[in-house]
């Protein structure tokens, strides 16, 4: 999958405008990044990569890119 | 303690491969009384049963998400040993689910097919005395989600409130014949349903959570023991929230 497909998959689940995130945006910087997006993360992870997220690896979460990173 | 003796009484147990049910179906064996165990896998259910107490208990692996055969297991369940029900346990259930936005309507139905459809056929089998004796009592496993739903639980909540619901309605049509019907709302128990919170959240943060620690499934257990027995005779159309302390505020843990 190609890093736009996954920035869009991002962006559906933290309900941003498109083209709103980069790798390096920090999510504590982005408005809409709290419990409820980070449960629409993990259904997201579950539907498209088959991975299940757990409580930890949301907290260790950052930037963007620690997201893509799981993208695999 | 008389009021707790269950010898020579008869109890179906659903979901008793684990967790609560598994936990209620050991506890009622040690208080004399006989289960017929219903669960998916006869192995689970043979997992049960070799920590039960007493003789008699029957594994009798039953899907009840086939709701259309769960009157003719029934049925099964009474004549493996000729002995109608004093109690039933109803502690099948599943979790799962999401925000609103990323839930889907498949799970959301599956969810209320396995949470709350088959209890609405096993309330029907328990309304005739041929199933359900006079003076039984029915207890089914709800949660604080029915009252205090959180985020992410609009599948899982409403079918726990649709239980509650349909309690009340059993209550009042059994009262005549003195079958009790009642819910226990339970905080997170430590099970595998609830493996997600206990394994990341660290235990002090547990404990502001649950400042009387975490709900086990023999805790839960006790309750629904107490509910079947004669110590509760006069309760039914009733509700009880086991709240391990909970202040009401939403169990919020992720970020």
């Amino acid at each position: 999958m190609e890093l736009k497909e996954k920035l869009a998959l991002i962006e559906e689940a933290l309900d941003t405008q498109e083209g709103a995130l980069a790798p390096e945006t920090v999510l504590d910087e982005v408005e809409s990044w709290d419990s409820i997006a980070a449960l629409s993360l993990i259904a997201m992870m579950d539907d498209n990569f088959g991975k299940t997220l757990s409580g930890s690896e949301i907290k260790a979460l950052k930037t963007v890119g620690d997201i893509l990173a799981h993208m695999e | 303690m008389a009021g707790l003796d269950l010898t020579g009484r008869k109890y179906l147990v659903t979901g008793a491969s684990s967790g609560i049910g598994q936990a209620a179906a050991v506890l009622i064996s040690k208080l004399g009384g006989k289960v017929i165990l219903n669960g998916r896998g006869e192995e689970r259910l043979r997992q049960t049963l070799m920590q039960m107490e007493g003789e008699g208990h029957q594994a009798m692996p039953f899907d009840l998400t086939n709701l259309e055969g769960i009157k003719g297991y029934v049925d099964s369940c009474l004549n493996i040993d000729g002995q109608r029900f004093d109690g039933v346990v109803f502690a099948a259930g599943m979790g799962a689910g999401s925000v609103l936005r990323t839930e889907s309507l498949e799970n959301l139905q599956n969810v209320m097919r396995v949470n709350f459809l088959p209890y609405f056929s096993v309330l029907k089998a328990c309304g005739s005395r041929r199933v359900l004796h006079d003076g039984g009592s029915i207890v089914a496993v709800s949660s604080r989600a029915a009252e205090k739903p959180d985020k992410a639980q609009v599948s899982y909540a409403s079918s726990k409130a649709a239980l509650d619901a349909a309690s009340q309605v059993a209550a009042l049509e059994f009262a005549k014949r003195s079958v009790r019907v009642n819910t226990v709302r339970p905080e997170m128990v430590d099970t595998p349903m609830s493996a997600g919170f206990f394994e990341s959240v660290d235990p002090e943060r547990q404990r502001e959570f649950y400042p009387l620690g975490p709900l086990t499934a023999e805790d839960v257990a006790n309750t629904i023991v107490f509910l079947l027995s004669d110590m509760s005779r006069k309760i039914t159309g009733q509700h009880i929230y086991l709240s391990a302390g909970n202040d009401g505020r939403p169990i919020d843990f992720l970020i």
